[in-house]
Formats: structure tokens, sequence, C-alpha cells
């Protein structure tokens, strides 16, 4: 079952299964087993197995509703799940907080932007580098000392293309320039694995093919583990060596994009055609 | 660094200044004060403005920076002002061990307060150190177990103290005292402000959850504000007992907290002149208001004038109203045009682009 082709494909006709599992043989940074989440009797995230190799793009498609978002924040630690279990390079993530997920090398981006809007640009990279030093309880010295912060922080707004901004405040950005600021508190963590909830949500049309590069330089330059909910199937096709698909909780399918999309059960339960 | 002229940046040099050599200047303020500026009602006015600007730094650090509003912060003062008194007093110890005496307790009971109050948050975090504070003022005023005095209070006791601090006329000298204990306690917010730590504490008044998101615990951090402020506010408590010679129930009660907290927004919160001046602003206007409200040009009003403009407060009030529309960031917001604070948010989208580096150290 490994590497991208047709036979990666695990599609499961109407009848969903209970576990899938994919890319057995390649060491897998992110795992999630039998994760489940259940608010009262709705199932919202149903028995959902798979892992993700180290240096791969995957992207979450799904129709609305379908439980992309509360996967993330099942693997960002918003949410406890009712059942299963999440892996980071084997470690079990599950009982810890989204802090501490945080600290481990997971890196979450919002749907809506989660920026610092009273700091300026480079004060809110420069606080995301800070973060993911150590010394952060120091309150006896200077935060300008820290030239590693001030260099990374510098590093990701440029890496985002918000270079040149710096003095802005982050509530005067453009909404497109936030969701690049958003991108860039992400890479100043130096996460092992980023989570991107639909980074293209609300960006404008014109600003929707910068926004892309943006994250193609990211994946180029960095060569990270990504997982990316996204509605924009161009954007999907164009960046992912995996499609993961979600419907009504469970996983569906999971390949690489040309064989995900040209499956029959895909196409007809996502993208609606016949 | 900002523009705003190349003298701008003496200006603080020439205040300060200013306020070291007042209890050498004899000349008169017309209309402002009575007297001479160095006279002791006049000097004793601005140093409890002083003591005051030292609690309304402590309050800021945890409201104006980190964005958590306690209500119940006259607690810590009030462990300024009452320890000190009671150490002294009711125990005999000497001057230095009760008023160390009284920064540890005053810290340990933030710490203690602080510790359980986080647990909650936003409103109910108000609540609770609410409810911690009036807790405190109810014993105070109860007068349990014989040491506070009740609802009288206590006077210093004087002969416990040096001659230097005793009596009318060594009321320059606790001026001094005060406004040099002010100038330490400045310099060390803004070390603080500017400090990882306060980089971290300005990020959860942002946004609380993304800071979560970057690894650290907010808690931790509103704790670490919360103590200090905490410990800050119990400094600027045994600054003013020194100053007023004795402790009295309104020292812990809600009024002062309130009062802090006006103090703050009038100055302006997440800068840190501003407070200050804001409390000087206070004191100021609560003394002089209250002399005018008794004065004769009130008195020969018509009633429907007269009885409102009787009580301080509600002229208090007018001005205050006054300065929130007009100046929503405050003292600071009004000369500096680009301060930021909690209060930013209810300005909507309209906030200034920075054209320094830093706008909120």
């Amino acid at each position: 079952m490994a590497g991208i082709g047709p036979a990666a494909v695990a599609s499961m006709g109407t009848d969903r299964p209970a576990h899938v599992a994919f890319d057995a043989d390649a060491p897998a940074v992110l795992e999630t087993r039998g994760l489940t989440l259940r608010f009262g009797g709705a199932t919202i995230v149903d028995d959902v197995s798979f892992a993700v190799p180290e240096g791969l793009f995957v992207s979450v498609i799904g129709p609305n509703g379908a439980g992309k978002t509360s996967l993330f924040n099942l693997l960002s630690g918003l949410y406890r799940p009712t059942a299963g279990r999440v892996l980071l390079r084997g470690a079990d993530l599950t009982p810890l907080s989204p802090s501490a997920r945080a600290r481990r090398g997971l890196g979450r981006s919002f749907q809506l932007t989660a920026i610092f809007p009273g700091l300026t640009t480079l004060e809110n990279a420069r606080l995301a580098a800070q973060a993911a030093r150590p010394g952060n309880f120091a309150f006896w010295r200077g935060a300008g000392g820290d030239r590693r912060a001030t260099e990374r922080a510098a590093w990701a707004l440029e890496t985002v293309g918000l270079r040149g901004k710096d003095a802005v405040l982050a509530a005067a950005l453009a909404h497109g320039d936030k969701r690049k600021l958003d991108l860039a508190l992400l890479l100043c963590g130096e996460p092992e694995v980023l989570l991107l909830d639909e980074p293209t949500a609300g960006v404008s049309a014109e600003e929707v093919p910068v926004m892309l590069d943006v994250i193609r330089r990211i994946r180029r330059v960095e060569g990270k583990t990504v997982l990316m909910v996204e509605h924009k199937m161009e954007a999907v096709h164009d960046l992912s060596d995996r499609v993961a698909v979600l419907a009504n909780g469970a996983l569906v399918a999971y390949g690489a994009p040309d064989a995900v999309m040209a499956d029959p059960f895909v196409r007809s339960a996502y993208l609606g055609v016949a | 660094m900002s523009g705003g002229g190349r003298l701008r940046p003496l200006l603080p040099v020439a205040i300060l200044v200013g306020l070291l050599a007042a209890p050498l200047v004899s000349a008169p303020v017309p209309v402002l004060l009575d007297g001479p500026l160095n006279g002791p009602g006049n000097l004793q006015l601005l140093a409890v403005g002083f003591a005051f600007g030292i609690a309304a730094l402590a309050y800021n650090l945890l409201f104006g920076y980190t964005g958590v509003l306690s209500f119940g912060h006259a607690l810590f003062f009030g462990a300024g002002v009452y320890l000190p008194t009671i150490a002294l007093g009711e125990w005999g110890w000497g001057l230095v061990p009760a008023v160390a005496f009284a920064l540890v307790a005053g810290t340990l009971l933030a710490a203690v307060i602080g510790a359980l109050a986080l647990r909650t948050q936003g409103v109910y975090f108000a609540m609770v150190t609410l409810a911690f504070a009036q807790a405190g003022a109810v014993l105070v005023g109860k007068n349990v177990g014989g040491l506070t005095g009740g609802e009288e209070g206590l006077s210093l006791p004087f002969r416990r103290l040096p001659r230097w601090m005793v009596g009318v006329v060594n009321t320059d000298n606790l001026y001094w005292l005060t406004l040099a204990v002010l100038i330490l306690v400045y310099l060390l917010s803004l070390r603080l402000v500017t400090s990882p730590a306060g980089r971290v504490w300005q990020g959860i008044r942002e946004n609380e959850r993304r800071v979560e998101m970057l690894g650290l615990r907010p808690y931790a951090f509103k704790l670490l504000a919360f103590v200090v402020s905490g410990a800050l506010a119990t400094v600027g408590g045994v600054v003013y007992l020194f100053l007023t010679g004795g402790a009295t129930p309104r020292a812990v009660g809600a009024d002062l907290t309130v009062a802090l907290l006006l103090m703050v927004i009038i100055g302006g919160a997440g800068s840190l002149w501003g407070p200050v001046a804001g409390a000087v602003l206070y004191h100021y206007l609560n003394v002089r208001l209250t002399v005018w409200a008794g004065s004769d040009a009130v008195a020969g009003l018509p009633a429907v004038l007269r009885e409102p403009l009787r009580d301080p407060l509600f002229v208090f009030g007018l001005i205050f109203v006054g300065l929130v529309l007009f100046f929503p960031q405050g003292l600071a917001g009004a000369f500096a045009g680009r301060r930021l604070g909690p209060l930013r948010r209810a300005l909507g989208g309209s906030t200034p682009t920075l054209a320094g580096k830093g706008g909120v150290e």
C-alpha cells in the first residue's frame, strides 16, 4: 500500500469501514487510532484512523459538516475525544493540553484568524518565536535581547511576504495579510507538523494565489509535514501528496489526489458528480 | 522612538526635576493650589497622589497589560496599610521588619488569591476577587481579633518611627520618600512590560487562546502578573500609610478598587505614565472638588444646581464621562495619539498605524 498511486486509494463504497490504515510501511509522524467524538447522540468524528508520513502534505476534504474542523480540534487538543488516540512520532498526545501539544511540535492555524490585534506585525511574530524558546518567564531582563527570536520572527515574516510591514498594527492589516500573519506565527514556533484550517478562507479572489504561493513556499523551503483543510479543489490538487476525504465524520477515502478524485464514491459523495 | 519634536525626550526629565524640586519652591500656584507650592498641605496632596500612582501602576500591570480585571485590589493596598500598623503598634516590631512583613504577607496573599481566582475567567474572576476583598473588608470592619480597630481604624504609633518621618514639618521628607518609591516602581514596571514575560502578558490581553496555542500556559503568566501586581499594590499601601499616619477601613474597601480602575482608565490603560497621571489627577479632583463644593460660590447657586454640585462625586462623574468620551484611551492616548489598551477594541477598526517600533512599551 506504499507509494502514490491508485493502489493507495482506500475506497469503501457506501458501507463505511470501521478502520482504515494506509501508507502502512512509511514511518508516521502524526497518527490517529480510532479517533471518535460524540456530542450527545450525534457522532461528529467517527472512528478515524490514519497515519501521515514524514514530510507529506495531506489535504482533508469533505462536505460542510463532515467533521473536518472537529478532527483538527481533536488533533490540536481543543476537544477531548470520546474514544481513540492521537500520536506524534509514536508518543501519545491524547491526554495533553493544546499548549503541551504545541510544545511537542504540533502547530495549528485557525479558520478564523487568530493574531494579536493590538501588537505590531513584528511584535506578533516575535512573541510567537519567543514562545517556542526557553525563558518566557524571565521578567527581569529585556525581551529585545533574544536575537534568535527576533531573527526567526523576521524570517517568518519574510517567508509569508509581510516584510516591510513590521511596524503596522496587526488590527490594521488587510484580511489577506492577517491570514499571512497567522501563518507566520505558526512558522515562528518551528512546528514539526502544521495543521492549516482553511488558510484561504475569506481571502479575496486575487489574494488566493498569493496565499497558496506562501503555503507552497513553506512546504518547499521547510519540508514540513502538513495537514490542511481546504475547499478549493485546485489548491488541494496542486499542493497535496495525499487527500483524505471525510463524510459524516468518517474517513471514506485516502490516497494520491488524482486517484482520490477519480474515485467514483468520492465523486458522488463529495464532488457531486454522478 | 517616535517623533513629536526633539525636545520630547527631555519632557519626562523636566517633569521629574520639577517634582523633585517642589518642596523647595515657595512660589504660589494660583487657582490650582492654595498657598505656596511647598506648603505641607500641597505636598501632602501630591504625595498621596503618588501613593495612589504606585497602586495604579500595579493595577495597570494586571488590567492594562495582561487584560485581567480584578475587583479586589484594595485588599493588597489595605494589607500594606494595616499590617505595618499592627506589627508596629500591637506587636512592638521595628519599622523595617514591620514593612518587610507587610510586603511578604501581601505577596503571599496575592499568590493564594490569584491561584484560586485565576481558575475562573472574565466576570467570574472579577466576582471571586471581589468576594475575597469584601471578606477582608468585613474582617477589618468588624475588628476581628481586636487588631484592626474596627470602623475607627488605627493610628500609626509615631513613637516607633524615626523622627524624620513624623510631623507636619517633615512632610517634605515623606514627599521625597514617596516620589522615590514611585520612581522605583515605575522603572520596575518598565522592565516588567518589556521583558519576555511582559510580552506574553500583552499577548494574553490581545488573544489568550492564541498564546495557549503557541505552547504557553496563560494561567502561569496571569498568576505572575497577579502576584507582582498585588505585591506592588501593597507597596503603595505602605507608602500611603506613612503619609496619612493611620489605617482606616476605606483602604480595604471596594470603593478603592473602583478608584484604582478609574485612575488607570483616566490615565490610559497599557501605558506607564498615564495611570500615574490619572492617579494624581483623581486624588487632586477628589480633594479639590470637596473644597469647592463647600465654597460660597456653590452655596450661592439655585438649589437645582447647588445640591448636585455639593457632592464632589457628581462633578467628578461628569468630568469622568467627558474624559472617557473624548479621550477613550486616557490621558496617555490623548497625548501620544497611538496608545493601545483594553479599551482599544471599543474603537473598532479605526486603530492607527504605528510609526515607530513598539506601541505598548
